[in-house]
C-alpha cells in the first residue's frame, strides 16, 4: 500500500490539479470522511475534496477570534432569513464540524427509520445496518462515556439536578480518547482527544493510497449527460480568500457529495441537476440556554464542554436538554446591557453554569444559492417549535434552581435581567416570538431529502441523486426529518451504509 | 466598542488592549459582510443617542455617564434590527475584550497563546500521535467525588 498525497493551495503560481480516482468525495467532515474511509479500506482510490483549510491539533487556535477566522466558513456569518435572525453553525475545515462539535455519540432512535418508511417510502432494512455500522464507528473512535475526573462542576451541577427532579439523565457518552476535560471542544481539541475526522479517518485514507485537496472549494460537479463525471473548483488561498489555480477531479465509479445540509443542495443546484426537492425540508435542532448563577464558582470552562444529557423529552414535547460551557468571549457578547453595567455582570463570570434546549423542530425552510455566490437559509419556527423552545428553556430553568442555583439569567428579551426560584413561570410563559431569543442552528438537516418518490426527494434510499446515475449524497441533507438527537453518529453510520452499497 | 466594554476596576476596558490594531486585523481578515455590519453598528451607535436619551448629537458628544447609559439602552433596545447591529458590535467588542490577561486571570483561566494561523502543507501526512494524558487537579478531585457517590463510567457503549 503506498500512501497518498494531500495536495493545497501553495501560491498563486502553483499549476493546475487534474487528478483520475474510483471515487472522489465532496466534504471530509462526518458523512464524507466516514464514506471515504469505508470505500478505501474496499480498495478503492478516493479523493477526499475539502473546501476549507487542513488544520491539525497544533494548529487550532486558541481564541474565539481566531476559531471563526480560521475554522468557520466566512467568519460563520451565516444566519436564517427569517423574523429572527439565527446564526448556523459550521466549521469549514478538514474534518468539517467534528473539529468544533462536541463529538456526541447518540444512536439512531428506531421511530427515525419506521418515520422514513412510514412518510417517504425509504429505510427498509436501513435501521440494522446503520446500528451495525456505529457498533464498529463506536469501537474505532473510542465512544466512552465522559469520565468522572473530566465532568466538571457544570456537568456534575446539572445531574445533581436532573435526579433531583426525578428526570431520566446521563453523562454524554462521546468520541473522545482520555478526555482532559480541557474544556476546549468549540475551538478543536489541542490535545488530540476528541477523535474528529481530521485526525481519524482522513489520514486513513491518505495511508490507504487516497489524495486529499484542502482549501479546495468545488464549483460544480461534471456531468456527461445524467452520468456525473467528476468535480471541478479553484483553490483558494485561505488568508486572502482569492481564488488560485483549477482543480479538476475525475471519478470512475462514483461522485460523493458530502458538503453539509447547506452546501451540498446548493452544489447540485449550481451544477444544473433539476429537481422540485431540491432545497427543500431543510430543517434543524435550534437551541438556546440559560445561565444559572450560583454562590460558589462553577468555572464552566474547566471540564468537558458538554458532558451532560437528558432525553427524557425527546418524544413530548420534543426537546433535548444539555450541558454547555461556551467561552468568556462569547458571555461577554450574550449577557444583557452594554456599558459599566455589562462589565460589571461580567464580574459574576466563574459562578455561571450555562445550560440549553434544542428543539426537535417540525418547521423547515429551504436552502438556495445566493445571488453572490453564497448559501440563502430561509428557516423559521413556527407557534408548535416556539412552545417546546420556551417548555425546554422552562425545564433548563427549573434545574438550575433545583441544583441550587440563587438565580438565573434567561436573555430572553422583555424579561427581567434576573429571575428568581418564584418567576420560573416567567420563562415557561415567555414570548413567542423567536426575535425575543438568542438562538443557534446547530445540528442541520434536509435539502436534498430521501424519498422513493423523485418530485419529494433529490436522492433515493441507497443516497442516489434521482435522474442521474454515478452521482450520490452521503451527508446530512439526505436526511428528511429532524431525529431529535445529536446527529454525527447518525450521518456516519448513514454515510458508510451508503459507500458499502458502491464498494461492493 | 471602547463603550461597551468600559474600563471597570479591576478588569480593563477594551480601549487598553491595543484595541486600534485589533481592529486593523480584523478589518484585514474578517469577511467583508461581517466587517460591514460592524462598520453598520458603529455608525448606528453613533447617530442613536436620540433614540436612547432623546438628545439629537453624536454620541462621541456625550458625558462619559450619558455615554454609558446610551451603550446600555442601545444593547436593549426594543426594535429587534438595532438589537442584532448591537448584538454583533457587542459579540466583537467581547471577543477582543475577554482576549485580556488580566479579564483571564480574574476568572481564573490561563492567558492565551497566540492563534497560531498555520495549517497543513506537506504532502505525506502521517497518522498523528499526542501527548500523554494529564488532567487538572480540579478536575480529580472532582472526579474522586463522583466515584465516591457511584457515579462510575457506564459500561454501556452509548447512550
Amino acid at each position: 500500500m503506498t500512501a497518498g498525497e494531500h495536495l493545497t493551495f501553495e501560491s498563486f503560481d502553483q499549476p493546475g490539479i487534474d487528478l483520475a480516482t474510483d471515487f472522489v468525495v465532496v466534504g471530509s467532515g462526518a458523512g464524507g470522511a466516514s464514506a471515504a474511509v469505508v470505500l478505501a479500506r474496499a480498495g478503492h482510490s478516493v479523493a477526499i475534496v475539502e473546501a476549507g483549510p487542513w488544520r491539525a491539533p497544533q494548529d487550532y487556535p486558541v481564541t474565539a477570534y481566531g476559531t471563526m477566522r480560521d475554522l468557520f466558513p466566512d467568519w460563520g456569518g451565516m444566519v436564517t432569513q427569517s423574523r429572527a435572525l439565527w446564526p448556523v453553525v459550521q466549521a469549514s475545515c478538514v474534518g468539517g464540524t467534528t473539529v468544533i462539535n462536541s463529538a456526541i455519540v447518540v444512536r439512531t432512535p428506531g421511530d427515525c427509520f419506521e418515520r422514513w418508511q412510514r412518510e417517504y417510502g425509504v429505510g427498509r432494512d436501513l435501521a440494522s445496518r446503520v446500528w451495525e455500522h456505529q457498533d464498529r464507528i463506536e469501537q474505532e473512535l473510542s465512544a466512552t462515556e465522559v469520565p468522572p475526573e473530566a465532568r466538571g462542576l457544570l456537568n456534575t451541577l446539572a445531574k445533581d439536578a436532573a435526579d433531583a427532579l426525578g428526570w431520566d439523565s446521563h453523562y454524554m457518552v462521546r468520541y473522545v480518547k482520555d478526555c482532559e476535560g480541557a474544556g476546549q471542544c468549540l475551538q478543536g481539541c489541542k490535545r488530540g482527544r476528541k477523535q474528529s475526522t481530521n485526525i481519524t479517518y482522513v489520514p486513513e485514507v491518505l495511508q490507504r493510497g487516497g489524495v486529499v485537496l484542502s482549501a479546495a472549494p468545488v464549483d460544480q460537479v461534471l456531468f456527461q449527460g445524467t452520468r456525473a463525471l467528476g468535480v471541478t473548483g479553484r483553490l483558494r488561498d485561505p488568508v486572502t480568500r482569492r481564488e488560485g489555480a483549477r482543480f479538476s477531479v475525475h471519478a470512475r465509479r462514483g461522485v460523493l457529495l458530502a458538503a453539509s445540509a447547506t452546501q451540498t443542495p446548493v452544489l447540485l443546484a449550481r451544477s444544473g441537476v433539476k429537481s422540485p426537492a431540491l432545497g427543500t425540508r431543510f430543517c434543524a435542532h435550534p437551541g438556546t440556554g440559560v445561565f444559572g448563577v450560583y454562590d460558589d464558582p462553577v468555572d464552566q470552562n474547566i471540564g468537558a464542554t458538554q458532558g451532560w444529557a437528558s432525553m427524557a423529552f425527546r418524544d413530548e414535547p420534543g426537546i433535548k436538554l444539555e450541558t454547555l460551557a461556551i467561552p468568556p468571549e462569547m458571555v461577554a457578547g450574550r449577557l444583557p446591557g452594554g456599558g459599566r453595567e455589562l462589565v460589571r455582570r461580567f464580574h459574576e463570570y466563574r459562578h455561571l453554569a450555562m445550560w440549553v434546549t434544542a428543539v426537535r423542530a417540525e418547521s423547515h425552510g429551504t436552502v438556495k444559492p445566493g445571488l453572490f455566490g453564497g448559501t440563502v437559509v430561509r428557516y423559521g419556527l413556527d407557534e408548535a417549535d416556539m412552545r417546546k423552545l420556551r417548555e425546554g428553556l422552562g425545564k433548563v430553568t427549573r434545574m438550575h434552581f433545583a441544583a441550587g442555583a440563587r438565580e438565573v439569567i434567561s436573555g430572553i428579551y422583555g424579561l427581567p435581567y434576573k429571575i428568581g426560584p418564584d418567576e420560573i413561570h416567567l420563562v415557561e410563559e415567555g414570548p413567542l416570538d423567536p426575535r425575543a431569543y438568542v438562538a443557534i442552528l446547530s445540528h442541520l438537516f434536509g435539502g436534498c431529502p430521501m424519498s422513493a418518490d423523485p418530485q419529494r426527494g433529490v436522492v433515493d434510499g441507497h443516497g442516489r441523486v434521482h435522474g442521474t446515475s454515478r452521482l450520490h449524497v452521503v451527508d446530512a441533507s439526505a436526511i428528511p426529518t429532524t431525529i431529535g438527537v445529536n446527529p454525527q453518529h447518525t450521518i456516519m453510520a448513514l454515510a458508510s451504509v451508503w459507500a458499502e452499497d458502491l464498494a461492493s | 466598542m471602547v463603550a461597551l466594554f468600559p474600563r471597570e476596576e479591576p478588569l480593563p476596558g477594551v480601549a487598553d488592549l491595543d484595541l486600534d490594531s485589533k481592529i486593523a486585523a480584523f478589518r484585514r481578515e474578517s469577511a467583508p459582510l461581517l466587517w460591514l455590519g460592524v462598520v453598520a453598528g458603529a455608525i448606528l451607535f453613533q447617530l442613536a443617542p436620540v433614540a436612547t436619551l432623546r438628545r439629537p448629537v453624536l454620541a462621541s458628544w456625550l458625558s462619559p455617564d450619558d455615554l454609558d447609559a446610551h451603550a446600555h439602552k442601545l444593547a436593549g433596545h426594543p426594535m429587534y434590527l438595532v438589537r442584532q447591529v448591537m448584538f454583533l458590535l457587542k459579540m466583537m467588542g467581547g471577543i477582543f475584550w475577554a482576549q485580556s490577561d488580566v479579564l483571564r486571570a480574574s476568572i481564573a483561566l490561563p492567558a492565551y497563546g497566540a492563534d497560531p494561523g498555520t495549517r497543513r502543507l506537506e504532502r505525506h501526512v502521517a497518522l498523528p500521535t499526542f501527548p500523554p494524558y494529564q488532567a487538572a487537579p480540579s478536575l480529580v478531585a472532582l472526579g474522586r467525588q463522583e466515584r465516591d457517590r457511584g457515579r462510575r463510567p457506564s459500561s454501556r457503549g452509548h447512550a
